[in-house]
Parts: C-alpha cells; structure tokens; sequence
C-alpha cells in the first residue's frame, strides 16, 4: 500500500497540501495567546508548546513559529542571518514560507513588513508597524550562571539580580572591562532582565524605544517574549563603567560606510583581510546612494 | 436484535481485518447474495491520532506513551431500515481510508435485519477464523520458548 | 576592486539536496530498498523510530529509516515532524498489560513463575559470531511449535503486592487527565506522568548510560527485574459519537517492572519500590533503562539523597529528548561570524591593553 504524499488537510492558502504557513489554525491561536501575554509582560518569559517543526530545534524553529502565527497574505517577509539574506539558514527560512504560504519576501528592511532574523538588527531603523521577530537559543539570562529554571524563575520573580552584576564586575576587575561581546543582557521597563539574544552589543541601544514590535521566540526551550513598541530597554553597566559599543578602524570596503557592523572576511592565507557591512541590504542601499 | 458487545465484536473484528480480504469478502457477499446498498459519508474517512495511554507500574496513575495513527469514517445507509436512518461506524488503526470506509459500511449493514446474518457468516466469521488462526501459531511458537524446570507440575491438556 | 557581493545560497542548497538523494540511492546496479523490506527484515529498527518517534506506525517509521539514509535519528526527527501535522482524535482508555498476547515474558526474581518463563525471540542466548551465511540470501527453517497450556500470565507484582511487602501504585480516586508533553511546556517540578512520557520517547542511549551509571554507584540502588514481558495489547478507544468502548487494534509493546530495595523510615515499613518501563514495539533495553532511571528520579519523593546526574529530574528529563539535542548540538554550523566577530574584536582590545600596560 503506497503512502499518500499529500498531506490530509486540505486547506485554502498553498497548494502545498498543509494549512496557511504550516501551522494549524489552534496551534496557531495557542502562539498568538502566549504573544499576548509576552506583549503585556516586557521581557518576561512565557512558556509555550512548542511543534516539532521540519527544521531542527536549534536552527530557528521559534522564530518560524511566531512568524508562521502571525503572518498574513498581504505581509512582505524579510529573513536575515548574521545581517546577510543570502546566508544558508536564512535562505532556507525563506524557501520553506514561500513553500507554505506564497506570500511575498523581499531583501529591503524598508519594505518589509515582517522581518526574521538571527544574530543581527537591521542597520535601517525600523518604523511603527513592523515586526521584527528574533530567533533565540538560550532565552534565560541567567542559564549561565543558574542552570535550573526552578531557581532561575525564582529570581526573575523577586527580581534578585545580584549575580548578573558580580559577573560583570568580575570581568572589570580580571579585564578592565565587561567581557561580554555578544547577548549582553538588558533590563526592559526597569523590572525584566532578557536576553536579547546573540545580537552583538553595537546592536543593543537600537531595542530602546524601537517604533517597530520585537518578539523573541526560543522554540527549542519553548519561551516566547517580547519588547513592544517604544519601550525602554537598558543595557546594564555601572555608573563608572557605562555600556559601550564597538567601532573599527576601516570603513567598509564596499559602501564606504563607517556607522555599519563590519564582517571581517580573511581573502587569502597571509592574514590579507577586507570588512565589509554585515547587513548586506544596508549596504546594497548605500551602495546605491553614492 | 443485536447487542452492544456484539457489535463491539463485530466492530474490533472489522478493524482488524487486513484491506484485501476484506474487498475479497465483500466481493463474495455481493456476488452471493444481494448488491450493496447506496451509502453517503456522515463523516469522510480521516486520518488522525489517537494518544496510547499507559499505567504506572502497570496498575498505577495514567500517563500518555505516544500517538498512533488512526482512521475515521461514518456512513449512512441511503435507504432507512425498519424505519430508521442506519449509520455505520468505522475506527480502524493506521491509514487507510478504504479500510475505514469498509468497516463503516459493514457496521451499517451488521445492524440491518436484511444483511446481519449474512455479512456475520460470510464476513465477520471468516476473518476472526483467520485471526485466531494466527494468534494460536504465535502462541504455540512462544510456547516452545518456555522454560520448564518441573516437569510435573504443567498439566499439559 | 576585486570583489563583488554575489548570491548563491539557494542555488547550492538545492544542489546539496540532489546530492543527498543520489547518494542515499547509491549504485544504481544494487537492487532499491523498499520500506517494506525494512518493516520486515529490520523490525528492531523501526520498533526505536516508532518509539521515540513516538508514532505507532510501522509503515511511516519504515519510510522515514529509508529517507534518512539509515540514520535513526533523522528518522526519528522525520516521524516526529510528521505526527505534528496530524489532528489528535482521541486518547485511549489505559493500556491493560496484564492481558496480554504474550511473546516473550520473564522475571528474575523467582525460579518459575505462573505461566513459566518464556523467552520468546531473545538475543540474550545467541552467542554473537557473525553468521557470514546471511551475505547471501538464506533458507530461514520455521520456528518451533509446541502445544499452549491454558495457563495465564498474571502480573509477577502483584503476588508481591499480596503481601504487603512492595510500595504500590497509586491510582487517582477520581480519573485524572495525565500531563500532555505534546500540548503543554514540561515545567519542574514534574510528576510522575510527565516523567515517565518524557522518557518514553527518551533518546535510548542517553537513558542507557545513565541507567548504567545507577548500577556503578551512581545512586544506589540494587535493581531486580521483577517482570519483563513482550507482547501484543489492544488499544481501546471511547468516542463520544459513538457512545461506548471499541477495540481499535493491538499494539506491540515492552513493560518492564524493576524492584528496588528500600530501608524503611521512621513512618514507612521496609518495603520494594519499583520503576517502570513502557515502549512502543519490542525494545527491551530501552525499557529497561527507563525503568532504572524513573526509579533514580524517584529518590526526592522517598526521602533519598539526590546526588547523582540520574536522580536530577531536571537535568534527565531536559536533556533526555534526542530531536532537541541533535538540534541544538548541530546548529553549531550555522553561521556564528557576529559572535565571533565580536569575541575577536574583545580578545584584540584585551590583549592590546595587555600589552600596553606590560612594561
């Protein structure tokens, strides 16, 4: 007996045989409540059932989620991996919606209306009404210093934060400065510390009082959680040690930009090296201006 | 006419049935003693799960093992019997809408004074025969794995 | 300027694709596997995809096994997939292992036992040297038959229960809805059914190791295998629209009872505790584990020292489920250059201050 490979739901949307963005319409309903939630509690963590997705946990399957539930025919999907569309990850992100829903995907964070990405923000501010959903690995803050939840959700409910700043503390004193280069965590609305997942720090002051809608889905640890629109989000630091970003030397080889994350890119086995933008998008649009 | 744990039987042995023999069955119903009558599906064949439970220590609280694929189907007997709109059900494991189909319209006709006797004898009879058939060779062959350390004591029958 | 930004990633994807496909079929003169052939003739294989798959469907399990290449894990990350895109029916009324097509049942605990020890289609006997008639194909000579003695099979433990001398079972007086891992977030502290779902779709060689490691010292405990028996049970359903119970199908499945020894308290006698393994098909050694390590996880509830990586429920049942870890462990290849960009630019800035503090 031969095994159909059409799936048994039939539904509008794709002819691909699965519902509108893979998703079934409860699963869906069931994201969307725990997005609610995350929205009416910034930066606080909300567990929710995650699906075995066609992507292996660990390879954006939060993301995907949230993004499968709240995308509409008439959104333009941007997916963006380490800033770049043509990265592996995030062409097959897009491939697999253009599979599911047919919907339109562009490569300009203006256009968009709906933007995933892993690792980056866009370096085009981003305007009211868009989206930007992140990809997460490890959503706890404290995981590293606290591996159990059951003592990690105690301390985000009494907001016992002590450690997260003996840690940093302990980096200035053993470095001279906090040694945290990436997913440096924030305080959002004075009261949740979050992960802002592995952004590099440049990235960090662009979440504060951001005009577009941030969701953060972790689908392997089954959180979601959100920064909505003009919130305040603080990287913490100390009075003598304020937060700082990074800034290179050399502008990029490309655009000429010197405001941009650069990617150091080794062009042969003498140590020879050019930067150019990350946000390949970014740089494709100043390329143009000039 | 019929019981409840008679059609439970009736309707664990339709679900157990492998599809070709129960075509070939109904097959020789047809040919043998009437066409079958017009039916409509209440419910389209289809495929779900269903979530195995299992005990703790066998005896205990109840957990969740894992899904198994499943079949649905209910139809309805275009002509009323005696009066009343007939419905078939038919729950089968695995994934066959055919099969689902079948044993919902065995069930349909099980419950009919025209065709119960006659889809027990020529249906129902011949695939309990043959899964008792199989069930007695599997426990004959396990048999043979026994142990026996006191040979008196099992009064072999 | 020499370079240009170019795209090229999907048109590599998809070659990488056909690829995979073609090497999977391999030399096209070797005649096709059929999943059938893989159902039948490499049934233990299947029976572990089913089981941590966690779907009961030999034919999708099959399937899976050979788009994977012969990679059980794959297959079973594809089984699992799959099963998401399926609506849930019902939920079956608790499986009655007592009453049980038997293929194969023992208990170590007693000589012989009602019903005798049947061994059924054992590996344990088997002495393991290669059999190289197998390279080619080969006549099978049927099985032995010998008649059936109307014996039953009851339950090894519930003799034991008679007496009193073995911690029993719990049944919730009213009927409980058990925990749902595929509909709700494990949360700790988890109980029992949560527990022992999580570990029956456990990854077989985690549960293993740390079943293993009980034995070593590792939390201490002198397990006995009370009861283990193989062996096909009905699946009984209840639909609403229907109005009373149907057996659906039989479904094979392993259940191993363990016996544990425990000193007594203050308030509790001496008494046996117990662990408890169920899976999906003929898959003793997984079964066994789980029973090993649901009595380790159980050492907090009966006022035992939890010093061990077995008796840490967090820890087993967070790193228990194969499809999240090949996930996360794996996921180490995608592109991480922004971190990493990030930990050099720290590591240069670092090391400069270094060097010009050094004298």
């Amino acid at each position: 007996m031969s095994v159909s490979t059409k799936h048994p739901h039939f539904n509008s949307g794709s002819n691909s045989g699965f519902n509108f963005a893979y998703l079934d319409e409860q699963t869906k309903r069931s994201i969307r409540r725990a997005l609610l939630k995350a929205v009416a509690i910034p930066g606080h963590q909300i567990p929710f059932s995650s699906r075995e997705m066609p992507m292996s946990y660990g390879w954006g399957t939060g993301g995907i989620q949230i993004t499968a539930a709240i995308i509409g025919q008439n959104d333009v999907l941007k997916v963006i991996d380490q800033g770049a569309d043509d990265t592996t990850n995030a062409v097959n992100i897009r491939r697999f919606f253009r599979k599911v829903c047919a919907v339109e995907t562009t490569e300009e964070t203006a256009r968009a209306t709906l933007i995933q990405t892993r690792h980056r923000i866009p370096e085009t501010p981003l305007q009211e009404g868009q989206i930007l959903v992140y990809q997460v690995p490890i959503p706890e803050p404290l995981r590293w210093l606290e591996p159990s939840t059951v003592e990690s959700r105690k301390m985000h409910a009494l907001e016992e934060y002590g450690p997260i700043y003996v840690k940093l503390y302990e980096d200035i004193t053993r470095y001279g400065h906090i040694a945290t280069g990436y997913d440096y965590p924030v305080i959002v609305e004075d009261r949740y510390l979050m992960s802002p997942s592995p952004i590099p720090r440049f990235d960090n002051p662009k979440m504060h009082l951001n005009p577009a809608l941030q969701l953060f889905g972790a689908g392997r640890e089954k959180r979601i959680y959100a920064v909505p629109p003009y919130t305040r989000v603080k990287s913490l630091d100390f009075e003598d040690y304020p937060f700082r970003v990074e800034h290179w030397n050399q502008p990029c080889e490309l655009c000429g930009s010197t405001e941009s994350f650069l990617d150091e890119v080794l062009i042969d086995d003498r140590g020879g090296r050019m930067w150019i933008c990350s946000d390949t998008d970014y740089c494709q649009q100043q390329r143009r201006k000039k | 006419m019929f019981t409840i744990p008679e059609r439970q039987s009736w309707m664990s042995t339709l679900a157990r049935a492998e599809l070709q023999q129960l075509e070939d069955l109904i097959e020789s119903l047809v040919s043998n003693f009437h066409e079958l009558p017009n039916y409509t599906f209440l419910r389209n064949p289809e495929i779900g799960l269903v979530m195995v439970q299992g005990r703790a220590g066998a005896t205990g609280e109840a957990f969740n093992l894992g899904d198994m694929t499943m079949t649905r189907c209910v139809v309805q007997l275009e002509d009323m019997v005696d009066g009343l709109p007939i419905s078939g059900f038919g729950y089968i494991g695995g994934r066959s809408q055919r099969h689902a189909e079948l044993a919902a319209l065995c069930d349909a006709l099980l419950q009919t004074t025209l065709w119960h006797d006659q889809v027990q004898t020529t249906v129902i009879l011949p695939i309990q025969q043959s899964l008792v058939k199989q069930q007695d060779r599997k426990q004959r062959q396990t048999a043979a794995t026994k142990v026996n350390f006191f040979t008196m004591v099992r009064g072999e029958g | 300027m020499p370079y240009v930004a170019v795209k090229g990633g999907e048109q590599a994807i998809e070659n990488a694709e056909k690829l995979l496909h073609s090497r999977r079929r391999g030399d096209i003169n070797v005649t096709e596997l059929t999943s059938e052939q893989i159902e039948q003739q490499l049934t233990l294989a299947v029976e572990r995809v089913m089981c941590e798959g966690s779907l009961y469907d030999r034919e999708l399990a099959a399937l899976a096994i050979k788009q994977s290449w012969g990679d059980l894990v794959e297959a079973i990350f594809l089984v699992r997939a799959y099963r998401t895109t399926l609506p849930r029916f019902y939920y079956t009324q608790p499986l009655n292992t007592g009453v049980m097509q038997i293929e194969r049942r023992i208990s170590s605990i007693f000589k012989d036992i009602p019903g005798g020890q049947n061994l059924g289609p054992t590996f344990d006997y088997i002495h393991r040297l290669l059999d190289f008639k197998l390279l080619a194909e080969n006549q099978v000579p049927p099985p032995s038959e010998t008649s059936v003695s109307q014996e039953s099979f009851p339950l090894v433990m519930e003799t034991l229960d008679k007496e009193g001398l073995i911690q029993s079972e719990p049944r919730a007086t009213q009927p409980q809805v058990p925990f749902d891992l595929t509909r709700q977030p494990l949360n700790f502290p988890a109980n029992r059914d949560a527990r022992l779902q999580n570990l029956a779709r456990a990854d077989e060689g985690f549960l293993l190791s740390l079943a293993y490691s009980t034995q070593r010292g590792y939390g201490k405990n002198h397990p006995f295998a009370g009861e283990i028996r193989m062996g096909e049970v009905e699946v009984i359903i209840f639909p609403e629209e229907l109005g009373f119970e149907i057996s659906v199908t039989d479904i094979t499945i392993t259940e191993v009872q363990m016996v544990n020894q425990f000193k007594g308290s203050k308030h509790v006698p001496p008494q046996f505790t117990r662990g408890y393994g169920l899976t999906f098909g003929y898959n003793e050694r997984k079964a066994m584990s789980m029973a090993l390590v649901d009595r380790a996880m159980r050492a907090s509830e009966l006022g035992e020292s939890v010093d061990s990586p077995a008796q840490n429920i967090e820890f087993v049942l967070s790193h228990s489920d194969n499809v999240e870890a090949q996930g996360f462990v794996q996921h180490l290849k995608l592109p991480h250059y922004i971190d990493f960009q990030a930990e050099l630019n720290l590591i240069r800035q670092m090391r400069q201050k270094s060097q010009d503090l050094s004298p």
